[in-house]
């Protein structure tokens, strides 16, 4: 390590930066997902909620930053019933330092505006935060525009679909996979962030961590303390699982297969 | 009523998916003009084609022109094709006017979109009630790709009014100018059937080049999460729940069991084709066409196959 690093590495220890991240309460992405009677929603009974895929890495991204500079504040917002509560408990037992669930029981049906000025509210409220991550896609309600019009309203910075990001003295230096290579993206803060799949794996709570998080602040907000107007932008009519399948059939030989392809299929 | 697509390009050439927002566009007006950078071969499509000269296409930049024409043109819809790159721009682009994002629109019934949920494990209908600005993405291979104009349009050329915050440290472009996932007629993907990243991308390459030989069709590479987890290939390739989501006309699983999370990635293919040594295995609930056996003795054969006939 040479001076300048070391000085850097050094000018880090102190940075005091805040951090907010933001995830979803979602069914275990192992769940088979059945509809309701009147298929107007899915059938909630017996399914495990987690925290969703993407926002768990980002929060592992956080944590890392943490790991070299304890001086950093991580907070973990949520919108959700009250047990999401649990949720949030797990994320103070990983290293976060305050946790904020607003309750609001049918979150999985706000539109992309609502829930976004949700959180805009929030950010208002207890910000200023450096980084603000989220996921790159909620995966209920499929919305992947959360981020970016957060970044876009607050006039922030904004990259989305990171892989990782790292500071380096007051910038922060962003890595993505996209469809044209791999970039390399370096920004000030504050910037929003939203997170995919990290090259990394996610920690998990240890006893001592768990213990500790029993003494951290989880703030429970009521919805209607924000004076949020809830809209009917878009409304979620009825739901249809995806068509079934025909079947399989199976095929003796690797000439059965060739032939498929070429008198049922038509494509040699 | 005037529209706007947005129009993504990749190694110089309009996407497919771009221009299929063209044809979905008009189900909303005529009046359809384009945003794209650089490149003016989308004038054949449009009525006015805005091409903005810039080297860099951050998402602060392309937002802020692109509300600009929305502003002077009195714009009400703007389309795009739901990639990742078109949907960093769109959102930013919504939360700077205030403007109503819907992604991966797969079809409009009956002033009805419908899109997936849950990871595609289920489909909803939306209604759309909004006055503001909408801004309407639509699925890979959910449209068809439109019939050139008779004349083309008018072209305006013009530069970003300001600089990006952010800056590009490096772009590694990827070795081969592959085609992306979403956007192929023919997925080869591979899981840990196949026993070692060498036989992963030594068989399912070689597959690839003899299927494009054969068909002249577009063909990519795809992966489990298992052998992306593991190292074989990266994150780009995967398919299933935390990965891509793709509907080829057909889908070959090789080596891969099927986990929840991969079927909801790619079961809405038109043909599913799944060769695996374990006959149980979750793939065959979603496959057409099954092969029991070794992959690593049936893709060499099959590749044997395709180049003697």
């Amino acid at each position: 390590m040479d001076k300048t690093q070391r000085k850097k590495l050094y000018a880090l220890k102190f940075s005091g930066m805040r951090i907010l991240n933001v995830f979803k309460r979602v069914p275990d992405t192992y769940a088979e997902i059945n509809l309701n009677s009147d298929n107007s929603d899915i059938d909630k009974e017996n399914l495990n909620y987690v925290i969703d895929p993407y926002g768990e890495y980002a929060m592992e991204t956080s944590l890392r930053m943490k790991d070299n500079d304890n001086s950093i504040e991580l907070n973990v917002l949520t919108i959700g019933p009250e047990n999401s509560s649990e949720l949030l408990r797990n994320a103070l037992a990983l290293g976060f330092d305050n946790a904020y669930l607003i309750k609001y029981d049918n979150y999985a049906k706000l539109s992309p505006i609502s829930i976004s000025k949700i959180y805009i509210k929030f950010i208002e409220k207890f910000g200023p935060f450096d980084i603000i991550f989220f996921p790159k896609i909620d995966i209920d309600t499929n919305f992947s525009s959360i981020g970016g019009f957060v970044a876009g309203y607050l006039k922030l910075n904004y990259i989305a679909d990171i892989i990782t990001a790292y500071l380096d003295s007051e910038y922060i230096i962003i890595e993505k996979e996209s469809d044209r290579g791999k970039e390399k993206l370096k920004s000030k803060m504050p910037i929003v962030l939203t997170h995919d799949k990290a090259p990394y794996e996610i920690r998990l709570a240890n006893i001592k961590g768990i213990m500790m998080a029993k003494k951290k602040p989880l703030n429970i907000i009521d919805i209607n303390e924000f004076e949020i107007e809830i809209d009917n932008y878009l409304v979620r009519g009825n739901l249809k699982l995806p068509p079934q399948r025909a079947g399989v059939i199976f095929l003796n030989s690797v000439d059965e297969l060739v032939k498929v392809l070429k008198e049922e299929i038509k494509v040699l | 009523m005037k529209a706007l697509v947005y129009f993504e390009t990749l190694n110089n050439e309009i996407r497919d998916v771009s221009l299929s927002a063209i044809e979905f566009a008009k189900n909303f007006t005529n009046e359809i003009y384009g945003f794209i950078t650089n490149l003016e071969n989308a004038k054949k499509y449009v009525k006015k084609l805005y091409v903005l000269e810039t080297e860099n296409e951050l998402p602060d930049v392309i937002a802020k022109e692109i509300s600009k024409i929305i502003e002077n043109e009195k714009i009400e819809y703007v389309f795009f094709a739901s990639t990742n790159k078109s949907k960093e721009i769109m959102s930013y682009l919504a939360g700077m006017i205030n403007g109503l994002m819907i992604e991966d629109i797969e079809a409009y019934e009956n002033n009805y979109f419908i899109k997936s949920i849950y990871s595609n494990k289920v489909y909803a209908q939306f209604k759309l009630n909004y006055e503001g600005i909408k801004i309407l993405g639509i699925k890979p291979k959910s449209f068809k790709i439109p019939k050139e104009l008779e004349s083309e349009g008018e072209v305006i050329k013009f530069k970003p009014s300001k600089n990006s915050s952010i800056e590009i440290i490096e772009i590694k472009p990827k070795e081969t100018k592959e085609v992306d996932l979403t956007e192929a007629d023919i997925v080869v993907s591979g899981g840990r059937g196949l026993g070692s990243a060498e036989n992963y991308h030594k068989l399912l390459r070689e597959l690839i080049e003899v299927l494009k030989e054969k068909t002249n069709l577009k063909v990519a590479l795809g992966a489990s999460q298992a052998v992306v987890d593991a190292g074989w290939i990266d994150h780009s390739h995967q398919v299933g729940q935390t990965g891509k989501t793709v509907s080829p006309l057909i889908y070959f699983a090789i080596g891969i069991s099927g986990a929840i999370q991969h079927l909801a990635g790619m079961r809405t293919s038109k043909y599913i084709i799944a060769i695996n040594k374990d006959s149980e295995a979750p793939i065959f609930k979603v496959a057409d066409y099954g092969l029991i056996g070794d992959v690593n003795v049936i893709i060499p054969e099959l590749i044997q196959k395709l180049k003697g006939g």
